[in-house]
């Protein structure tokens, strides 16, 4: 996994570069043009990228896959956050919540309730209520606001 | 000075009523919450607070709106220490040694310095600012673009110092940064630059979903994934281990002096603010401190230095803002806004015409200090607990504070999707070994650097001769050139001497 970091890298640096080479030019009329930074950027980023790159690949134990435990964090989190506009950004996250002690992590379901309904109810009170910050609240925008 | 003296003593006669004590702690206690909460700043709290203030006298709202913003500073510090989710930006230095303090078992020891650092760090801003408030705002004045890019520039210099023995990990990390700071409307030509199209990054990649996604989410996937702890580090806090040693303190000092009076001066230019503030004084730390080679392991001059400097720089911008009227950061011009609803005009006859009003705030931020510090300390033995909850609790409780406080920072779920995979990315870049501090540092940095840059060569028609016009320039090109070159012509000459042996 020690690889995707150089390698995305290293794309973001080309890509960097391409808009350099296409549209933003390094010098306009009197100072540094809109691309003289991202050329510079982009191209350190391709030059440590490709070393790193080369250092991790000669490392054997190293493989190009993602671990079942991250991929299943990376799912579980972007499947919640996605769930914000149809249930609710406070009732999804305490129901994710729930799930994740409960189920997961198996922890008793009383602890499970009292963390989760807890700490929603807190940013719920700092968020919405003191800074009255409009939170998404999907399906039931129409019933309370 | 002396009359600055007497005027603030009959400041303090007038600020130290019951009801400005009254209105100084709910703005400490609002503030130390709005601080520790990733994503809301010290500009949205004293933004919501503002309204609040309309119907209080101007003297007791200034009071008031101070007092949460200084104590933002104290709350920031909480988060990043305890969670690693800096609070605000001006925090973000502090989680480079503050958290892995904490990690060792000392959270208290980390949260004490923070406070400790905090207070000297603000009474020295304070007093300079009550000395010599309006020199200071003629010095800001006098920093034109080409001194600050060169201020900028110097800074950027010291990302070499953190890149330590392999360097390679630290430059693709500040390449990182770079290309995140170059996204957004360009100036030059008002081009707009990778921005796939998106609107939110028109105005360039937005800061507090990068940080929490740099530091919080990523942390989130390492916590939830950990196969091996369950039992968190059971820190036992006993009171002694909440108080500094007498040799401590003498360690940390110097630092907290000299960081408070580079702060307070970073504070009072346009546009630098407590970030710079704060990163700066943890690089001259890193290059001149007594501990400098164990800087990022966990030493409490790590956390000393950002947070001393980035209170300073808070009473510092107070100076261009009530003597020229001028806002130094964000949350000075919301606080300016206020000033001219209550039909009061900063600017150089505020202290001529207004004396009823500037020496009592002033006099103020001596009280708030002072409070802060006591409050912190009282909540510090609760504060530490956080860091005795299992890692596996702690993930989940982490994951929904990084998208509430996302996406409170400007209502939008874009920002928290983008959170997410700065996150993604960031948690692959911690697995290579790249380290997060350089990254950030550029692009805190890169924006300012380019800006100031192109109105500089825009001033004088594009002739490089501006950056060596005035005496400010001169003397930071000579810092730059002994800061690039010191470091070589050290190894250089060590290197002789062995060879000499």
């Amino acid at each position: 996994m020690k690889k995707i970091a150089p390698i995305l890298s290293i794309m973001l640096g080309i890509y960097w570069i391409y808009g350099v080479l296409v549209k933003y030019p390094l010098w306009h009329q009197n100072g540094p043009g809109g691309g003289l930074f991202p050329a510079f950027a982009g191209t350190l980023a391709i030059i440590s990228g490709v070393w790193m790159l080369v250092k991790f690949i000669k490392d054997k134990n190293d493989k190009l896959v993602l671990d079942k435990e991250v991929l299943r964090v990376i799912v579980f989190t972007i499947v919640c956050v996605g769930l914000f506009q149809f249930l609710g950004m406070m009732l999804t996250l305490l129901l994710f919540m729930f799930g994740w002690l409960f189920f997961v992590e198996h922890i008793q379901w009383k602890k499970a309730v009292l963390i989760s309904a807890g700490t929603v109810f807190v940013l719920w009170i700092v968020f919405d209520i003191f800074l009255k910050i409009p939170v998404p609240m999907g399906i039931f925008e129409y019933i309370f606001r | 000075m002396l009359e600055n003296i007497q005027l603030l003593m009959l400041g303090f006669a007038s600020a130290l009523t019951l009801e400005n004590i009254m209105f100084s702690v709910i703005g400490i206690v609002a503030g130390l919450l709005v601080g520790a909460m990733p994503g809301v700043g010290p500009v949205i709290g004293v933004s919501v607070l503002l309204p609040v203030t309309y119907h209080m006298n101007p003297t007791s709202a200034i009071i008031m709106l101070a007092a949460l913003y200084y104590s933002t500073m104290y709350g920031g510090s909480i988060s990043s220490i305890l969670i690693n989710i800096p609070g605000d930006a001006a925090a973000v230095a502090l989680t480079l040694d503050g958290y892995p303090l904490a990690k060792k078992g000392y959270p208290g020891k980390a949260l004490s310095t923070c406070f400790m650092s905090s207070f000297i760090g603000g009474t020295i801003g304070i007093f300079i600012l009550t000395i010599s408030a309006s020199w200071l705002g003629r010095v800001g004045l006098s920093f034109g673009p080409p001194e600050l890019a060169l201020l900028i520039l110097l800074a950027m210099t010291s990302i070499g110092w953190m890149l330590g023995d392999d360097p390679i990990p630290g430059l693709l990390a500040t390449s990182l940064g770079l290309c995140f700071a170059t996204v957004g409307t360009d100036l030059a030509q008002g081009l707009l630059r990778y921005t796939f199209r998106f609107p939110t990054f028109m105005s360039g990649v937005p800061f507090i979903p990068l940080v929490i996604g740099a530091f919080g989410f990523s942390q989130v996937i390492e916590l939830l994934t950990s196969k091996d702890d369950d039992k968190a580090l059971n820190v036992k806090i006993r009171s002694k281990d909440l108080l500094l040693t007498k040799e401590e303190i003498k360690r940390v000092l110097p630092v907290q002096i000299r960081s408070g009076i580079l702060g307070c001066f970073i504070g009072v230019m346009p546009g630098a603010g407590g970030t710079t503030a704060g990163f700066l004084s943890y690089i001259i730390e890193q290059r001149i401190g007594k501990n400098r080679d164990k800087m990022g392991t966990g030493v409490i001059e790590g956390c000393a230095a950002p947070d001393a400097a980035n209170n300073a720089a808070a009473a510092g911008s107070f100076a261009p803002l009530l003597t020229l009227g001028i806002p130094g950061s964000g949350t000075t011009a919301v606080l300016l806004g206020g000033l001219m609803l209550w039909g009061l005009q900063p600017g150089p006859l505020l202290f001529t015409n207004n004396k009823e009003f500037v020496w009592p705030v002033i006099a103020s931020f001596y009280l708030v200090n002072v409070l802060c510090i006591i409050i912190c300390f009282s909540i510090i033995p609760i504060a530490v607990k956080a860091i005795n909850v299992p890692n596996r609790i702690l993930g989940i409780v982490i994951f929904a504070i990084c998208v509430v406080g996302t996406f409170s920072d400007n209502n939008s779920m874009f920002e928290v999707w983008f959170m997410m995979a700065v996150g993604i990315f960031c948690y692959f870049l911690k697995l290579s070994k790249v380290p997060l501090a350089p990254f950030l540092l550029s692009f805190v940095l890169c924006p300012m650097l380019e800006k100031y840059t192109r109105q500089a060569f825009d001033m004088n028609r594009g002739d490089w001769g501006i950056f060596v016009d005035s005496t400010i320039c001169k003397a930071f090109l000579g810092l730059i050139v002994v800061f690039v070159f010191a470091p070589i012509a050290k190894t250089l000459i060590t290197k002789l001497k062995k060879h000499e042996k």
